[in-house]
């Protein structure tokens, strides 16, 4: 297997689901996959420190997908491309989990454009606080400002819209779970 | 700290405890142990986080969604996938003995010409667009890796390379961050061994300097289509130098006899080339002229 294959087959998975929560369509999201790794074919080379190459490929997406938006100059105000998020082809066995993972991106999709990007890393790929403070450019104070009320605002929205969320979250209430120290 | 900061805080801790050591998150996480109320929110926190992770991961992936980015680089790259199952090999060496019909150059050219007329228009890059052109492109490109092995019968064989894209194709491998050596051995003739197995150039007249110097490992190097053999010593005074050793036919100049070592400086690269009857040496290291000579 070639040194790319290896950066490919590590890293496309979840570009490709950052993507999506991004843009909410298959094309556009396979699309910015392909320009990153492409990208990285040109001027991956540049890059001194080896270890960085995953937090340069999810900031190479992010700043791909700026760019194309700024050029479309309509990404945010569309809708839901909810066809094209149901057509992805997948075997018939992982239809349960194909719901769940539509459900959890159309929940995404709907927080505001300043909360998605960071709590789809946070969430996709488990990147640090610090990690998505890089790839998005933004002061650590930010990102973690952003996590948290992100994270209270997907909370609501779930809460207020029981059915979208996915089906393995269950509500549990504060008090409920056994404490783990004491 | 009060508990509504420790929230603020605790909501970038990740549900799988990696950041359990940094102790930006210290103070925080003594006080969800000490206080029940705390303790339990950042449960059911991570319990959610948790869940809503996995949800995500669960997002099915478009049909040949990796094909096609490793089809796309290959083009972007100038060079091709190779073929990793007999069956392959059987369908590319069938490929290969396909002969284009008679007067097909030309009938091409003379479309060209006509077309020429009409400007090409830009469009951005779209993988579905290229798709089919691209997996035949990479098809064809197959029957080419398949059948360079035998040059003298494949009148389609690529030609012979320039040795700076030798030089260049070795610093993007070694640059990669996937840089890794296929043996790790201290005596270079068991590299010298372990690449002869697999019909790959091997090390022959070395420069007095490292005759007596350990190696590292070795590994085999692919650059446009062509197979050489890459072997890193670590040598004192100099640092770690990188051996590239390349067949003769598979470089295009001339290169002169250790008696004559060519010497380059390319940035931060020095490089000296000598050869033998067989193949073509490229000594390489990231450090100045003086102290690559000085192993000469």
């Amino acid at each position: 297997m070639s040194e790319f294959e290896e950066l490919v087959d590590a890293h496309y998975q979840a570009l490709f689901r950052f993507g999506m929560s991004l843009t909410r369509s298959p094309d556009r999201a396979a699309d910015l996959v392909q320009e990153t790794f492409c990208i990285w074919a040109a001027k991956g080379d540049q890059l001194k420190d080896r270890t960085k190459a995953k937090t340069w490929l999810f900031t190479t997406l992010h700043r791909e997908f700026l760019n194309q938006r700024r050029r479309a100059a309509k990404f945010s105000d569309e809708p839901l491309d909810e066809e094209a998020v149901s057509a992805i082809p997948t075997s018939e066995e992982d239809a349960d989990r194909q719901m769940d993972g539509q459900r959890a991106i159309e929940i995404l999709g709907s927080l505001d454009e300043s909360f998605r990007a960071p709590i789809s890393l946070f969430y996709l790929q488990q990147h640090s606080y610090k990690e998505i403070a890089e790839i998005l450019d933004l002061p650590i104070g930010t990102v973690m400002s952003r996590l948290s009320r992100g994270k209270e605002i997907l909370r609501r929205k779930m809460t207020s819209e029981p059915s979208s969320a996915p089906k393995n979250i269950l509500h549990i209430e504060p008090g409920t779970i056994q404490h783990r120290h004491g | 700290m009060d508990k509504e900061q420790a929230r603020f805080i605790l909501r970038s801790f990740r549900p799988d405890g990696a950041d359990a050591r940094d102790p930006d998150f210290t103070e925080a996480l003594e006080l969800a142990m000490e206080d029940r109320e705390l303790g339990d929110w950042l449960a059911n926190e991570r319990a959610f986080d948790t869940a809503f992770s996995q949800a995500l991961q669960t997002l099915p992936l478009p049909d040949a969604l990796r094909e096609n980015i490793l089809a796309g680089l290959a083009v972007q790259r100038g060079d091709f996938p190779q073929a990793e199952t007999p069956e392959d090999a059987r369908w590319i060496g069938a490929m290969a003995s396909i002969q284009p019909p008679p007067g097909l150059r030309e009938n091409i050219l003379a479309a060209m010409e006509k077309s020429a007329a009409v400007a090409p228009v830009a469009t951005p890059i779209r993988w579905k667009r290229y798709a089919v052109p691209l997996a035949a492109a990479a098809g064809i490109a197959l029957a080419f890796v398949f059948t360079r092995q035998d040059p003298d019968n494949n009148p389609t064989a690529r030609q012979a390379l320039p040795v700076d894209v030798v030089q260049a194709g070795f610093v993007r491998t070694f640059e990669s961050p996937l840089f890794s050596l296929d043996e790790h051995q201290e005596d270079y003739k068991a590299l010298g061994k372990h690449l002869r197995g697999r019909l790959l150039p091997c090390p022959g007249t070395l420069p007095p300097g490292l005759k007596n110097v350990k190696s590292i490992g070795c590994r085999e190097l692919v650059i446009d289509g062509k197979r050489g053999s890459l072997v890193c010593f670590d040598e004192t005074e100099t640092g770690v130098v990188h051996l590239v050793i390349f067949f003769r036919k598979d470089v295009l100049e001339d290169i002169p006899g250790l008696e004559n070592v060519q010497f380059e400086q390319h940035g931060n690269w020095a490089c000296a080339r000598w050869g033998d009857a067989e193949k073509v040496f490229m000594l390489m290291g990231n450090t100045g002229m003086e102290k690559l000579t000085s192993l000469f």
